[in-house]
């Protein structure tokens, strides 16, 4: 496991698109953090000026390539052959994407204050309050919400890549759940959930998971409570990875 | 253990597809094998099976007397190198960053890397690798960690002469330090240059599992010999009830080897010089095209 694990780093940083990825990130974060007016700057900051949307979007796409290129380059023969366990290869790659992951949002947070350094000067406002909340509480909480909500990003996409023949079918698949599955959840819970309370429990409003975290008044459009998203996002995450191994597996190599 | 490996009533089916049926057959330690047959014979299909990359519904596979079940063949898979279908290459590296990627250490790699002579594109990508190229990095990740079997499929594909020669002398030289070889070719006269035992196999079935040699000695033989008096070799020897006949003053003798000190001593007994001589046996393409009619035949009357 350990040495499939390094390999899959290796891998990963031998990307240009990796590697380029946090200045990618960083330079639209700087757009969002030196354009509008200070109540969106505000909004923004706890939002790390919107780097946690970007890298949504980066996992995505990294981790649809991750899986599908292992069958579009015929590597995946090896891979099975030099360690036999489809399992591990599969965990390795979505331990090493999660890990990528940590680091990526570990650099946002970083750039976010680089950012209102450069936004706001030697005066930060972090105690001043932003929906009724000091904009430092809502950040941290909005960087950890959004660190566990990726952790569902990461294991659907890794399910649509095992489904895919190739990486461009698994990213676009991937992006269309992420961009659309928390407005087709909301449609959903809008005109059945009267009838049907259960379609709450959707996945498409697991996403919400993150942003309610940092906006409390997203429950209005989630239906569900904070400790229910978390659970809800647990299962589907244990659901995913199940699923995505199953078709991983079978997939004809 | 004198086996390496031991293949024992293999099957595969794809669906309703049965693609090998009791597959049996063994690989002696030190033996380079020829794994011959047909597309879609199912050659491929067997290295995948024995590398662990497909299940098979019934049989066992045997390696250095231990049997390949799913929890022994990632250890197991260590002491095998294998190019199957096509060589395992991701576009964005270079060749050199492939075996750092596979934790070779630097002695190892260079060893490989000068025998195959990558020197001049080792750092480049693979993107800008020929084909032949390609495969030559992938039959070089076979060999690196000094397996104890190396499969390789189609391995000279692609290759140009030069390549092809380097990739020859290698499974030579490697068969001669004990390293066995699973080698499947469909150029024959190519791979009868390496074997030692030929694996025929058609439709998902064994014809035949056979030394080189005894195929070659198995079928059609003749003595080509060239006299100072061919006319009267052939009444001598054809009044000793030998099958001779004339053609281009060259006399064809139909005889196994161990006739031929009986047609000699005939001969010389005559004060008959004897200038050229050569042995006309079966080639591996001829042995193969023989005994997989020979099959077909049997499937026709079945």
């Amino acid at each position: 496991m350990l040495d499939l694990i390094r390999q899959e780093f290796y891998k990963l940083f031998q990307k240009k698109s990796v590697l380029l990825s946090p200045l990618v990130i960083l330079a639209l974060m700087l757009f969002m953090g030196t354009g509008g007016n200070l109540s969106d700057r505000k909004y923004f900051f706890t939002q790390g000026f919107s780097g946690f949307q970007w890298l949504d979007i980066a996992i995505v796409v990294i981790g649809a390539n991750m899986m599908a290129m292992e069958f579009e380059y015929g590597t995946i023969k090896h891979l099975v052959a030099s360690h036999n366990n489809k399992f591990l290869i599969y965990m390795s790659k979505m331990i090493v994407l999660t890990i990528y992951d940590v680091i990526m949002h570990f650099l946002i947070f970083i750039f976010t204050f680089g950012i209102a350094i450069l936004v706001y000067g030697s005066k930060l406002p972090l105690h001043s309050l932003y929906n009724g909340r000091p904009i430092i509480n809502t950040f941290i909480t909005a960087t950890l919400g959004d660190q566990f909500g990726t952790i569902l990003v990461i294991t659907l996409v890794f399910l649509i890549a095992g489904l895919s023949r190739t990486s461009s079918i698994a990213a676009t698949g991937g992006l269309a759940l992420l961009i659309f599955g928390t407005s087709v959840s909301s449609l959903i819970i809008k005109s059945f959930g009267s009838a049907f309370p259960f379609v709450k429990w959707n996945p498409g409003n697991m996403f919400n998971v993150g942003f309610q975290f940092a906006t409390p008044g997203i429950i209005k459009q989630s239906f569900l409570t904070d400790s229910q998203l978390v659970i809800g996002n647990l299962v589907y995450i244990v659901l995913f990875i199940i699923l995505g191994y199953i078709a991983f597996s079978r997939k004809r190599i | 253990m004198n086996d390496i490996l031991v293949v024992s009533n293999l099957s595969k089916n794809f669906g309703k597809h049965k693609v090998l049926e009791n597959v049996s057959f063994k690989v002696p330690r030190g033996k380079v094998i020829g794994l011959v047959g047909p597309n879609g014979a199912g050659k491929s299909t067997i290295m995948k099976c024995i590398l662990g990359i497909y299940p098979y519904s019934q049989g066992d596979i045997w390696f250095e007397g231990r049997k390949m079940t799913a929890q022994t063949t990632g250890t197991m898979g260590k002491k095998i190198g294998a190019l199957v279908e096509s060589p395992a290459i991701y576009p964005f590296l270079t060749g050199m960053k492939h075996f750092k990627l596979y934790g070779i250490k630097p002695a190892d790699r260079q060893r490989v890397i000068h025998l195959l002579g990558m020197e001049n594109y080792i750092n480049q990508k693979v993107t800008q690798y020929s084909f032949g190229m390609k495969q030559k990095l992938g039959i070089a990740l076979a060999l690196v960690n000094n397996p104890d079997l190396v499969i390789l499929d189609e391995p000279m594909n692609g290759l140009d002469l030069m390549s092809t020669l380097a990739v020859r002398k290698i499974i030579l030289s490697q068969a001669a330090k004990g390293t066995t070889f699973i080698v499947s070719s469909h150029i024959l006269s190519e791979l009868e240059k390496i074997i030692t035992d030929v694996v025929l196999i058609d439709h998902g079935k064994i014809i035949l599992q056979k030394p080189l040699q005894a195929l070659r000695e198995a079928g059609h033989q003749c003595f080509t010999m060239v006299t100072n008096r061919n006319s009267d070799a052939r009444q001598l020897l054809g009044n000793h009830h030998f099958d001779v006949s004339l053609t281009n003053d060259q006399l064809q003798i139909q005889i196994s080897p161990n006739q031929l000190t009986n047609v000699l001593q005939i001969l010389l007994d005559d004060h008959i010089t004897i200038t050229n001589i050569s042995h006309q046996g079966m080639d591996l393409e001829t042995a193969t095209l023989q005994f997989l009619k020979q099959a077909e035949g049997v499937v026709n009357h079945a």
